[in-house]
């Protein structure tokens, strides 16, 4: 709770800083706020992180805990990247960092909810600031267009959501998770508890965007401004996965009965759509969206697995990995093309002749997402892959190998085009975020040599 | 709790479920057949009213309060994206002069 | 002993730093210093390792350099596995790595990328290295997509031009399906056997008592289709030819002499898994053989001089695994190892050629280029000699073991083997007569064409000297010499041997049949050069040009009475059945296969690709009517 009221507050101030019209000194306290945060998430006793009053209730145990610091310590890193973006004169950057703090606070609670109050409040304090944030770039028709796609589909799944949450609540009576986690066997078979684990479900799903419910997603991150996708397939992603995993993983595992099927499709829809796809566009943001889908497939492998420590610690390590992936991308891109929104994938063509390092991180990057060896991504995969074999899923395998191997030759296009090509770009001459690119990309190098020290790490929180 | 619960009762569990359900569904068919996003959004709203009106009735019936405070939540938080949403609404307007939403499709493919 | 190990892989990977992020500032000398040194250096390392390894009890030596991965079920170190296989193949892999280092320097002293070249060069060593160290099938697995990545890196290297060439990324997308085996096969063994050390999975096939175990059948499949990738076998092996396209020393390190018979090392390793599984052994050998014969066949009509050596590539990695399917495993290596040698050396050759007569690659404006560029016609002419079985060449050893283990097993398939023989003497004197005798066809004025520069020609020189000694390492049992590579190679193949159902693999046939079947191969292959001369040299033909015209003329006007009758039975044939395989595989499986997956995927893109219509009340619909399907779904199994 500490930490939450922390950023909470934090958010706060850096709208009366605003008043100072002192970019950097906003971007600042918000800095040393995130890493407070961060500190007192991962120092404090979890008592005093706790929070309990009537029935609702945030519970920051160790998963909670796992799943808060990453999402804290990628911020920061976004947090900086945001400097191109929130410099534009339109931008009201006071607002913009301020919404970012709230959205955070609802992440958190998506990681530490003990009840449907707390995780519908989660949803809807991030899925509202998002909305906002999609649209920051008031002058972009894209982000605009982004802006209402994602407000009337995220509200249209709250609903459905919802409508899960009363049925349940009419079966059960309740609607604290450790209670409705190990009801009689009469509720169980009551059709209203059937339907409301399946609008619930449903509804996470689209939270996740998992295929079939992943149609906004392509779009939205489109039309985003650059750093607010990044935010978004970095910090939502992890957020939905802890709440989806909490809800389904940890309390209402005991039902897996009714929707492990559900899961396994969609897992596998995800991987296939989201693969096909990428293969397709045009753009980096675009493939880097549908790419993100069939990451939601690989990460889905969770839910279908036996739930154990493992396979959270599984989890966690893969939305690192691909957390850092996607930094090191997005700021490589930032560096070179600055705020544009719409960067082809055939403006990255022989950018490795004005830097060098850049391509370099760049190449790591994608050659993690696309799982090859020796890169964080490699891993990440396998350990969503073993427990899956443990588990005998030898078809979800198949095609999860599969379809890596499609990945493979679309993740493999930018740096082709990177490297072998004899065109000479026009690059921004900005190295302001290399060291972000540098930091993260030697985190996926470790990840990849030394994986078992990371998820001893992890581990360990 | 005592007071309240009596003049639900007059009416069958069931009716509520049925009738939440028939709003829950105009609302869903509003989203999906409309194209003016300001309806659009009503039809929202109306999903949620719906899901409202099953936590009072589940509420009452149990003689729970949760059900009740969820009710709060949810009203709270639904004025909160209206708010959001109308602003976006007119923000969007200013730039196309229309509210239809299928209009808006640039993003695509 | 562990920290020499450890330094192996390692020399190659700093080369690879250091010319990585010195590229372009580093002078060409240095850069291309630094990766020779690297290559040199891992080379020097892996003879003291082979020493220190003799010295000591001939058991494998682990090295456990941290923990890799650790879950409940499974622990996995990253770690090296040092036994008599992983020796030879590291002096195999440092030791040509680094003569073809020492010609590239001299070959692409011109090109603008000198520096990334090495760079990718020494990647390439590092992951052949890890691929061959590793200490169970993760490590070899990550060596195995490394230099699937850095061949797909060479490839391209020359390619510059807007439309990527399709050549790299074919490469690239063959070796992942052969990937997909791969890791498919680990993850069953995993399963199986709960580990994939290589040390302890040795012992735990070892107690492996039932034939054809469903899941090792599977498995062994599996780890097949890898090897078919990496090691271009039937039908993931038309990216072998394609990927000439890089440069020539490219072609034979990664195309020739290393990359390509990592399949091969493979099944060696897992020799205790493939003599549980006699079907699979019968699928290898049939498989093999199909690549012998078809590779052999194409390379009889190629014009191009680097696709005759990438058919002939083919072909013999076909004879690997002939020798791996009867279960000669020790003639499957050999064979590796003189390969290599003479291989290396036919590719290096080929490149002088290409490099004297400046990017000219077709053989048809070659010829007589034996007084032109001496050094390189000896070395060819040696690596010739060797490739076509002739004693006592490297070449003859090798495959005369394969043939007698071949012989000992199955009659049938050592006949075709025995035509295969004779077939590739055929081509590779074709090759040799057309390029070097006779007079020279191309447009060069005769002082342009150079002999290459001593970089490029001690190469030539070294790969020549063991191109012809070096099968004495593996003489057969009839001369009463040991057979060096044999007694080396035996702890490591002890479960294959110690499985009732293998053949012995010393003795397998008399020694009347030995000298019978070295008889008919030296014979074969005499049948096969006699052909080829007859053809090339006595009646001068040169393979039918643009017009087709010149090359009736030349036929009748030649004075030989055998002319029609060499030409309708002989040369037509063949050039009609090489034709055939050519069409028939360019159809079967590039076009329909392997283009008709990727038209497939694009045609299933373009249609998902419609249903992102950009209009939110589309995607309300869309959503809602998944909705209705998983809910459809949802009542059938729930209520």
């Amino acid at each position: 709770m500490l930490t939450i009221t922390l950023l909470s507050l934090l958010g706060l101030i850096l709208l009366f800083v605003g008043f100072l019209n002192n970019i950097g000194l906003s971007r600042t306290i918000a800095v040393l706020g995130l890493v407070a945060g961060l500190g007192s998430m991962l120092f404090l006793d979890q008592d005093i992180l706790t929070f309990s009053g009537l029935e609702t209730q945030l519970s920051f145990d160790s998963y909670a805990i796992k799943f808060s610091s990453l999402i804290l310590f990628l911020s920061v890193f976004i947090l900086f990247l945001s400097g191109k973006f929130i410099k534009k004169d339109y931008v009201q950057s006071a607002e913009f960092l301020a919404v970012l703090i709230f959205s955070l606070v609802g992440a958190l609670m998506l990681t530490s909810f003990t009840h449907f109050i707390t995780l519908f409040v989660g949803l809807e304090i991030l899925g509202i600031s998002l909305y906002i944030l999609a649209g920051t770039d008031k002058k972009s028709p894209g982000s605009n267009e982004a802006s209402l796609k994602y407000l009337l589909l995220g509200a249209f799944a709250t609903g459905i959501i919802l409508f899960g949450m009363a049925l349940i609540y009419g079966a059960t009576g309740s609607l604290d998770f450790q209670a409705i986690a190990n009801l009689g066997q009469a509720k169980i078979d009551s059709s209203l508890f059937k339907f409301g684990l399946f609008f619930i479900l449903i509804g996470l799903l689209f939270k996740v965007s998992a295929a079939p419910f992943h149609f906004w997603s392509p779009d939205v991150y489109e039309g985003s401004p650059n750093v607010v996708m990044l935010f978004m397939s970095v910090v939502v992603k992890i957020a939905s996965f802890a709440a989806i995993y909490r809800v389904f993983g940890n309390y209402l595992n005991n039902y897996s009965f009714f929707w492990w099927d559900i899961v396994y499709y969609a897992t596998l829809a995800s991987l296939v759509i989201g693969n096909l796809l990428a293969l397709v566009q045009k753009t980096v943001k675009r493939q880097l969206a549908f790419s993100s889908i069939s990451q939601t497939g690989y990460l889905l492998f969770a839910l279908l697995v036996i739930p154990n420590d493992q396979t959270v610690n599984g989890l966690v390590f893969y939305l690192f990995v691909y957390g850092c992936a996607v930094l090191v991308a997005f700021s490589v891109l930032t560096d070179w093309f600055g705020t544009d929104p719409n960067v082809k994938l055939d403006q990255l063509k022989g950018a490795s002749k004005s830097d060098q390092m850049g391509s370099f991180a760049l190449t790591i990057a994608y050659l993690s997402m696309a799982g090859i060896p020796l890169t964080g991504g490699f891993f990440a995969k396998l350990f969503m892959f073993t427990p899956a074999m443990e588990s005998g899923l030898v078809q979800l395998l198949i095609v999860g190998i599969l379809s890596s191997v499609v990945g493979a030759t679309y993740y493999l296009r930018p740096i082709i085009n990177v490297w072998f090509s004899s065109e000479t770009p026009v690059l921004e001459k900005g190295n302001s975020y290399q060291w972000i690119a540098f930091m993260a990309g030697t985190l996926l190098l470790v990840a990849g040599v030394f994986p078992d020290t990371i998820s001893n790490l992890i581990a360990l929180i | 709790m005592n007071q309240i619960p009596e003049i639900f009762r007059v009416v069958p569990i069931n009716h509520f479920v049925i009738l939440a359900s028939i709003l829950f569904s105009i609302g869903i068919l509003g989203v999906l057949t409309r194209r003016n996003a300001i309806i659009i959004f009503m039809s929202i709203e109306l999903m949620l009213n719906s899901v409202n009106l099953l936590f009072v009735a589940f509420s009452s019936y149990k003689s729970d309060p949760t059900g009740q405070v969820f009710v709060f939540f949810i009203m709270a938080i639904a004025a909160a994206e209206v708010a959001v949403g109308l602003a976006i609404i007119v923000m969007i307007y200013r730039r196309i002069r229309t509210t239809d939403v299928s209009i808006l499709n640039n993003l695509k493919g | 002993m562990e920290k020499l190990i450890a330094l192996i892989p390692a020399l190659p990977f700093a080369g690879f730093v250091l010319n990585g992020l010195g590229f372009g500032k580093l002078s060409k000398g240095i850069a291309g210093a630094i990766g020779a040194i690297a290559s040199l250096a891992a080379f020097i390392v892996s003879v003291l390792v082979l020493f220190q390894f003799k010295a000591g009890d001939g058991q494998p030596v682990v090295v456990n350099l941290w923990k890799w991965m650790s879950s409940n079920s499974l622990s996995i170190d990253f770690s090296f596995h040092v036994d008599q296989l992983t020796l030879i193949m590291l002096m195999v892999v440092t030791g040509v790595g680094f003569l073809i280092h020492i010609f590239s320097m001299g070959y692409m002293h011109e090109d603008e990328g000198f520096g990334k070249f090495f760079a990718f060069l020494n990647l390439f060593l590092f992951s052949m290295l890890i691929l061959v160290l590793g200490g169970n099938l993760l490590m070899t697995f990550i060596g195995w997509e490394g230099v699937g990545l850095c061949s797909f890196l060479l490839i391209g290297f020359w390619n510059k031009n807007e439309a990527f060439n399709a050549a790299a990324k074919k490469a690239f997308v063959m070796n992942r399906i052969g990937d997909l085996g791969f890791l498919i096969g680990i993850f069953l063994i995993l399963y199986r056997f709960g580990t994939c050390q290589y040390a302890e999975l040795t012992a735990a096939l070892s107690a492996v008592q039932t034939l054809n175990d469903p899941y090792l059948v599977w498995a062994g499949i599996c780890f097949f289709i890898g090897a078919m990738g990496k090691s271009a076998q039937l039908p993931l092996f038309t990216w072998l030819p394609d990927a000439m396209a890089g440069p020539t020393p490219v072609s034979a390190l990664i195309h020739a002499a290393t990359m390509v018979t990592s399949g091969i090392y493979l099944v060696i390793r897992m020799n205790a898994l493939y003599a549980t599984i006699p079907d699979v052994q019968e699928f290898i050998l049939w498989i093999g053989m199909a690549t012998a014969l078809i590779g052999a066949l194409i390379g009889t009509s190629q014009n191009d001089i680097k696709k005759v050596l990438a058919y002939s590539t083919v072909s013999q990695l076909g004879f690997m695994f002939v020798a791996l399917g009867v279960g000669a495993y020790t003639a499957a290596l050999f064979h590796v190892i003189t390969h290599a040698f003479f291989k290396a050396l036919l590719f290096l050759g080929a490149g002088s050629v290409i490099h004297g007569l400046h990017e000219e690659q077709d053989i048809r404006n070659m010829g007589g280029l034996k007084k032109l560029l001496p050094i390189t016609y000896i070395t060819f002419f040696i690596a010739n000699l060797a490739i076509a079985g002739i004693p006592p060449f490297s070449g003859f050893f090798s495959k005369d073991e394969i043939l007698a283990h071949t012989f000992a097993s199955n009659k049938v398939a050592y006949v075709i083997l025995a035509i295969i023989a004779g077939i590739t003497a055929f081509y590779m004197f074709r090759l040799l007569f057309l390029v070097f005798f006779n007079e020279y066809r191309g447009k060069l004025k005769a002082e342009k064409i150079h002999e290459s520069p001593a970089s490029m020609a001690i190469p030539l020189i070294i790969l020549a000297i063991l191109s012809t000694i070096g099968g004495f390492i593996g003489l057969p049992e009839v001369f009463h010499f040991p057979h060096l590579l044999g007694d080396f190679l035996g702890p490591v193949l002890q479960p294959a041997v110690n499985f009732s159902n293998s053949h012995s693999l010393t003795h397998a046939i008399s020694h009347s049949d030995e000298w019978l079947v070295m008889g008919i191969s030296v014979v074969v292959s005499l049948v096969g050069i006699g052909l080829a001369y007859s053809l090339y040299i006595s009646k001068n033909l040169v393979p039918a040009s643009e017009e087709p015209t010149g090359f009736l003329h030349k036929l009748t006007s030649n004075k030989f009475y055998f002319d029609e009758i060499y030409d309708a039975v002989i040369v037509k044939p063949i050039n009609l059945i090489s034709g055939i395989f050519a069409i028939l595989i360019d159809i079967l499986f590039i076009n329909l296969f392997v283009e008709g997956i990727g038209i497939l995927t694009k045609g299933i893109s373009t249609a998902l690709k419609s249903t992102q219509t950009g209009r939110a009340t589309g995607y309300a619909f869309l959503m809602f009517c998944s909705i209705l399907a998983f809910a459809v779904f949802y009542l059938i199994k729930v209520f």
